[in-house]
């Protein structure tokens, strides 16, 4: 087990950010912390860092107890943090030299880490550039570089692509499966599922400092009822026909709002080819037709009242 | 030793620190300068004009008319021009018309009168105080222990440490105007703070994330914040020197001969400004933008208290509260570097020196200790 947490609390007066959490992350995961702003996803990742106080539970790291002077566990553990934290006064190198020092002393061993680290960003164009000299996206990967240098067995990133553009974004996700390729168990904390889904291998859901959902994407998604969403773009739509469509098999939810008919099935098969069908009968011309599986969005939804980015 | 050569280099490239370390006492010494840096070589010490109103009845009215008109400084320039007037009308007469910049009336409790307290009316006090300080020492021998009236007398004014003779100008400068440099200096040391408040919020994981990344890595928390400490002193005492060197050598200001001692009283202010300035950073609450807005008002207000736009501030400081003087950083380093051109005094150097420093230790020490025991509510 990498990281064990029991029963944790933590409260900012009367706001209860993390309630009775637990978690237990295996070594080789990729594993996703999603939940909207607020959820407790930080200070999550806090707690676990001993960098925040809690009120009640237990953290355990490569099986000890973490605490604030725990070094030797700190020596094996990365952090990317939300904000980009690097010095302003430094070039790329040096800032991935100096964060890389505060883990590995020997000069020598440090150099080749840090010349790794840059490979690994493809920052290696840009060693001798100061920061604010960088865009957000090339930033980003500095800051990344910066936590991962020192090649640590537990990588925690806490929102690294917030503000990043799609391009440097996929580049950052390919960056972590490839660590996590390499032996690193990676915990990955964001709002936006899209990521969650493609690189984790296990999720929590959390929401109002509450653990409410946990596994695969696949169980994730299996634990809800919803099967399929069916769009399809019909010019006019009556009454009656929305409400025949209502009646048939598997529908829980019928939506028609800009010539844009939303059809939410239950699981099922044949729901697809029972609309057409339908649409065909009634003489309704339509155009583009659209399926989705469910999303974790979703799942969240039907889990919690409510979308993930409320 | 990484840490330690990359601290240098972070504060180096810091345009803001150099420019308020460097640049603007430099700035502000050159403004001296030209303001009033010459007037010192163009002037030379003129005797003070001093009016008399003798009281007949007073026994020792010959004797300290003789001291006064005796009174030389070191280069045996007579330090009064001391003139004599019947009744107290004529001499507010004469001071009213400048002929004489203030007089002493005699009798049992002498008093002095002057229209402006600068220098030059300071010296005439100074003299009044210490021939007061004298008689009553005379009187209460002669009274308690009569045989030794002749000694005292004697060690009075035979040249020891409170002879009437070695009062105000005993030391090498005599350019009242260098007093605004010691300040200026003093400022100098003071403005590390920024520096040392900069040191102070990078290692706080709840004023910033570098802190917050500083704060999850091996390296002990104590290690990280001694290294920035000492690496931004080792800097800022080479930045504080050169700032010294501009005014000694290029605005010809007199510090004194002993080139060790000034730069250790140069230094000993940096080291006590960059640990206030962490005191800053880490022990009230508030954000960035309020901390520098305190250590601004800690340099500017200590060094206003120093004398930096003032120089007589120092003395009525001294009068109405004198502690203000004992603790205030950029006085002591004033104080030090006076001890030192002006009075040629080590011992009294070395007081000021080692409360410097003392208030120094005191700042980093509260500041270590409120950093170890610091356990983040909220980040």
């Amino acid at each position: 087990m990498v990281v064990k947490i029991e029963n944790l609390v933590k409260r900012y007066g009367d706001l209860v950010a993390l309630d009775h959490f637990n978690l237990e992350i295996e070594e080789g995961e990729i594993f996703g912390l999603l939940g909207p702003n607020g959820s407790g996803k930080s200070t999550t990742i806090h707690c676990l860092l001993s960098l925040l106080e809690y009120d009640k539970g237990t953290i355990e790291v490569f099986g000890q107890e973490m605490k604030p002077n725990s070094y030797e566990l700190k020596k094996d553990i990365g952090v990317i943090m939300q904000n980009v934290a690097v010095f302003d006064e430094l070039t790329v190198y040096e800032n991935i030299d100096y964060f890389c020092g505060l883990y590995v002393k020997d000069r020598a061993k440090r150099k080749k880490l840090v010349c790794e680290a840059i490979a690994f960003v493809e920052l290696e164009d840009y060693k001798k550039f100061y920061p604010k000299k960088l865009s957000g996206g090339l930033l980003r990967r500095l800051n990344i570089a910066c936590g991962i240098a020192h090649k640590p067995k537990l990588i925690i990133l806490d929102e690294p692509t917030v503000a990043v553009d799609p391009q440097s974004r996929n580049k950052i996700l390919e960056g972590i499966q490839e660590l996590n390729r390499q032996g690193a168990t990676v915990i990955y904390t964001s709002h936006y599922m899209e990521e969650v889904e493609q690189i984790c291998t296990r999720i929590a859901i959390m929401d109002k400092g509450k653990n409410v959902a946990l596994g695969t994407k696949d169980e994730l998604k299996n634990m809800i009822d919803l099967g399929e969403t069916i769009s399809v773009e019909v010019l006019e739509l009556t009454d009656t026909l929305q409400e025949d469509i209502r009646k048939l098999p598997h529908v829980m939810k019928v939506e028609y709002e800009n010539h844009l008919l939303k059809v939410r099935f239950s699981k099922g098969k044949h729901n697809l080819l029972r609309l057409f069908d339908l649409l065909k009968e009634k003489e309704v011309g339509f155009g583009g037709v659209h399926s989705e599986l469910p999303t974790l969005n979703d799942v969240f939804l039907e889990i919690t009242g409510k979308e993930l980015r409320d | 030793m990484q840490h330690f050569l990359y601290r240098i280099k972070m504060t180096l490239r810091e345009k803001t620190g150099i420019f308020w370390a460097m640049v603007f006492p430099v700035f502000l010494g050159m403004l001296f300068y030209f303001m009033f840096g010459n007037i010192g070589n163009m002037e030379q010490f003129s005797n003070v004009k001093a009016g008399v109103i003798k009281d007949e009845d007073d026994i020792h009215k010959d004797m300290f008319l003789t001291l006064l008109k005796e009174a030389e400084t070191e280069e045996g320039m007579k330090m009064f021009d001391v003139r004599e007037y019947e009744t107290e009308e004529e001499a507010a007469k004469a001071l009213e018309e400048e002929e004489i910049e203030g007089y002493i009336l005699m009798g049992d409790r002498m008093h002095l009168t002057v229209t402006e307290s600068n220098t030059r009316t300071t010296l005439l006090k100074t003299f009044l105080d210490q021939y007061e300080q004298n008689a009553a020492l005379i009187t209460e021998t002669a009274i308690n222990d009569p045989a030794k009236t002749p000694g005292v007398v004697e060690s009075l004014f035979a040249g020891d440490s409170v002879s009437i003779k070695e009062i105000p100008l005993k030391g090498e400068d005599k350019d009242p105007y260098t007093q605004y440099f010691y300040a200026l200096i003093s400022m100098t040391c003071l403005i590390a703070s920024m520096i040392g408040m900069g040191n102070g919020i990078g290692i706080q994981a709840d004023l910033s994330s570098l802190g917050a990344r500083r704060n999850v890595a091996p390296t002990k928390k104590m290690v990280q914040v001694l290294t920035d400490f000492f690496a931004s002193l080792f800097l800022y005492c080479i930045m504080v020197s050169i700032v010294l060197a501009i005014v000694i050598f290029v605005y010809k200001q007199d510090f004194g001969s002993n080139a060790g001692m000034i730069l250790l009283g140069a230094w000993a202010g940096s080291f006590t400004g960059l640990a206030g300035g962490m005191l800053i950073g880490v022990v009230p609450n508030g954000g960035r933008a309020a901390k520098e807005g305190l250590c601004v008002a800690f340099f500017m207000v200590s060094s206003f208290l120093s004398g930096l736009q003032w120089v007589n501030i120092t003395y009525y400081i001294e009068k109405y509260c004198p502690v203000i003087n004992r603790i205030n950083p950029a006085t002591l380093v004033v104080n030090a570097f006076k001890s030192l051109a002006v009075f040629g005094d080590t011992k009294q150097y070395m007081v000021n020196l080692a409360t410097l420093l003392g208030i120094g230790i005191l700042f980093l020490f509260i500041s270590i200790m409120k950093l170890r025991r610091t356990k983040y509510a909220s980040i």
